[in-house]
């Protein structure tokens, strides 16, 4: 593939991180296992979400370079403090063709955006000793950006510039924001917004059905049926590479709903299996996220929520593909 | 009637069979079917029979629908095998073996049935819009996922294969021998690997062969007798010392011998004909076909915007269409390509896909009519995606066999299937960072893949 014409936008994978986080909720009546003790999870055991992008923009001189600085992100799309220096590692342009900002914004958060609207990505990767780069030195494998021709004034584009976490394209954004190249403006600098803010996300747990466990294994559970993800898309099912169990001592799913975005942090105690691909896993080889000791199951927890979730870490939106309750038998919900 | 006869001489066998007599010596059994442990969307089935026999499995998604067949064995044997192909992931396939003599099929096994394993975690899921299309597309996928894929016509992966050698694929074929798979290893961003190669996968993915050829670019075709050529950059210094790089046609022998049959020094010459882009190199041809009746390539090279007829033999241009190094002329009033990459010549006819020509970064495909004696091409048609797309590099149309014609938008992760008159029926979308190598079209995944 040609690289270095001056100019060519990247192919790789030109999306964002949003938010997510991992939520749970207790709720009358729940599924059981079939009869061949296989755990089936479904659409409706599944939680929904609403998630929108407010991203703000700045107007610039057209076809101009620009100095782009970042010393302004202090939180993320979470509101997770952020260290600009050394936590922004790459800064990403996004050319986006015959869609609006806010059909950017809407496709972003749904993670619906099809290559084709895509024409170009560039990226720099940042050297944590500045926080301020040129849009020039955004590049396509090291080619710079031919700033005169291709960031222009044009109803047909809109640009998008992503500061990430991680140099995966698409994956690990922290603040987010669109470029107008404009032929009045005279204006050459960019000051990324900080995160927190941007992003409005909301789990519905109270319709969920929770997934009744037994007390003792086999615990396979089985996604074949999932149809939908929390936002009602079709599941990237190629992509789920991760499970994970979480236990909430003493929480209800009112508390944990409370702090979406905090999940990972206010959980208990978290189990996770590294999936390979395929529809099912045997949560017995789910591993202590903090010790690495093999999951022994739901006796013995006192009152709290179990929560299981299906996660996709190479997805555009990395909010969990699935995320139910669990109920054990006879034990906690 | 007569046709239906040796059926039921065989029913009638085993009917008989199950009452006691002698067993059906020419009846399937041990019949062992297993998922293949490299790719799950292939089944490898074996079995046996007590005498020299031929036979075939045929499968489907049903035990009511076992509508596709493996080849029948090239010869008679008692240990016998297969492989299912163009099944989907994480499946149920239903099958029988058939054992089968003289086009007559005279003994069978009973159904049976196995489940396909899953896809790994990260090839891509792909959207399909409307119908028309029927048969197979082996395609690479670039991008956020790396592999060498064969999607069937609803967009899901029936094959697939992930290069640990951290290159891209930028072309697939399914050899014309019926038994693997090709591709090429490659690096096209940035500067080309050394340890580029051309790498024949056997289709159960049991057998892997890499045939290194130093900075190989982005395609290659297979000759019916097996050879193998393949666009390589070729780069040697001018006067002042510069580099200059150009390209090479490297062939590879059925016997591994390789040899290079064409440099771009042998119709251009770099000072009259330099070509728009240095950045990139000199010619930078990035795509090639080959005409086994007339002993031709045709070469594209990006940089002339140009399409060259070049002769196997001695290596000299027939033609040139294009903008530099032309030798054929555009008719008053057809658009002219630019910085073109993939394209098919078909009788007097060329199909080109046009990424920059139209300007506004958006491609098309044009079609022109070249006229020989007048060295003169006519457009005749064009296409233009709706809504339009850009694929900055790659990009692929082939006319079909009904006079419709396949385009892959490689980089916009849009492939699309247009009828006689040039309406879209069918489409494949990637999602956002998924973008398509070029491809191949095949109606049957069995002997080489056949004519679209």
């Amino acid at each position: 593939m040609r690289s270095r014409a001056q100019g060519d936008l990247h192919v790789r994978h030109p999306l964002i991180v949003l938010a997510a986080g991992l939520s749970a909720l207790a709720a009358c009546g729940s599924s059981s296992p079939t009869t061949d003790g296989t755990i089936a999870l479904g659409d409706a055991n599944n939680y929904s979400t609403t998630a929108s992008l407010a991203i703000p923009f700045t107007e610039t001189a057209s076809a101009t370079d620009l100095d782009i600085c970042w010393s302004g992100i202090v939180d993320d799309l979470q509101c997770h403090p952020v260290a600009a220096q050394t936590d922004i590692d790459d800064v990403a342009l996004i050319r986006v063709s015959r869609l609006s900002e806010s059909d950017v914004a809407q496709k972003l958060a749904a993670g619906t955006l099809s290559q084709s609207s895509v024409d170009g990505y560039l990226d720099f990767y940042t050297d944590h000793s500045s926080t301020c780069m040129k849009l020039s030195q955004l590049s396509f494998n090291g080619t710079a950006i031919d700033v005169a021709s291709k960031y222009i004034e044009s109803t047909s584009y809109t640009y998008l510039l992503l500061f990430t976490k991680g140099t995966r394209p698409g994956v690990g954004a922290r603040t987010m924001m669109f470029l107008r190249p404009t032929s009045t403006s005279t204006n050459t600098t960019v000051a990324a917004p900080t995160g927190c803010g941007l992003l409005t996300f909301s789990a519905d747990l109270t319709s969920l059905t929770p997934v009744s466990v037994p007390a003792a294994g086999p615990w396979v559970v089985d996604w074949h049926a999932l149809t939908r993800d929390g936002q009602g898309n079709p599941p990237p099912l190629q992509s789920i590479d991760g499970l994970t169990i979480g236990f909430y001592a003493g929480m209800t799913a009112a508390d944990i709903q409370a702090r979406i975005f905090d999940l990972e942090t206010i959980a208990t105690n978290l189990w996770d299996i590294q999936l390979v691909g395929g529809k099912t896993a045997d949560l017995a080889q789910a591993k202590d996220r903090a010790t690495g000791a093999a999951f022994t199951g739901f006796s013995g927890a006192p009152a709290g929520t179990w929560m299981l979730a299906l996660t996709c870490s190479r997805c555009s939106t990395p909010a969990p593909v699935l995320l139910t309750i669990l109920t054990p038998a006879g034990g906690a919900s | 009637m007569k046709r239906r006869l040796p059926v039921m001489v065989a029913l009638a066998a085993l009917v008989a069979g199950g009452c006691g007599s002698s067993p059906d010596p020419k009846r399937p059994s041990d019949v062992v079917a297993v998922v293949s442990p490299q790719i799950s969307t292939v089944v490898d089935v074996s079995w046996s029979t007590s005498v020299p026999t031929t036979g075939y499995v045929e499968f489907g998604p049903t035990k009511d629908d076992l509508g596709t067949r493996t080849p029948i064995d090239a010869a008679a044997t008692g240990n016998h095998a297969a492989i299912l192909l163009g099944l989907t992931a994480d499946t149920p396939v239903y099958f029988r073996v058939v054992t089968s003599e003289g086009g007559a099929d005279v003994a069978a096994s009973d159904v049976q049935t196995i489940r396909t394993g899953v896809l790994p975690v990260g090839l891509p899921a792909l959207t399909r819009t409307g119908d028309g299309f029927t048969g197979f597309v082996v395609v690479p996928v670039l991008g956020a996922t790396s592999a060498v894929t064969i999607l069937n016509a609803n967009g899901d992966i029936v094959w697939y294969r992930t290069d640990e050698s951290g290159l891209d694929a930028y072309r697939v074929r399914l050899s014309l021998d019926g038994t693997s798979v090709l591709y090429n290893a490659a690096q096209i961003s940035g500067e080309p690997s050394a340890d580029s190669a051309l790498v024949r996968v056997s289709l159960d993915g049991s057998q892997v062969t890499r045939i290194p050829i130093p900075f190989l670019a982005h395609d290659f075709v297979e000759m019916p007798d097996g050879t193998l050529g393949a666009i390589a950059f070729d780069d040697m210094t001018d006067a002042t010392g510069a580099r200059v790089r150009g390209n090479k046609i490297v062939e590879v022998a059925p016997d591994g011998t390789q040899r290079t049959v064409w440099t771009s020094w042998d119709c251009f010459d770099p000072t009259t004909t330099p070509g728009d882009d240095p950045a990139q190199g000199w010619t930078f041809t990035n795509a090639l076909n080959y005409d086994p009746a007339a002993g031709a390539y045709y070469v594209g090279m990006r940089n002339f915007s140009s399409i060259a007829k070049v002769d196997r033999a001695t290596g000299t241009c027939a033609w040139v269409l294009g903008t530099y190094g032309a030798t054929m002329k555009f008719a008053a009033g057809s658009a002219r390509f630019l910085h073109e990459h993939q394209f098919e010549v078909v009788g007097d006819h060329i199909l080109v896909m046009d990424n920059d020509g139209a300007g506004g970064d958006v491609s098309r495909v044009l079609e022109y009519q070249l006229d020989f004696t007048a060295m003169q091409a006519t457009q005749v048609w064009s296409y233009m995606a709706n809504p339009p797309v850009y694929t900055f590099v790659l990009g692929q149309p082939i006319r079909l066999a009904d006079g419709g014609t396949f385009v892959n938008w490689s980089t916009a992760g849009q492939m699309e299937r247009l009828d006689a008159s040039g309406t879209s029926m069918w489409k494949l979308n990637s999602g956002a960072g998924v973008a398509f190598g070029f491809q191949t079209l095949a109606t049957t995944l069995y002997g080489g893949g056949g004519s679209p």
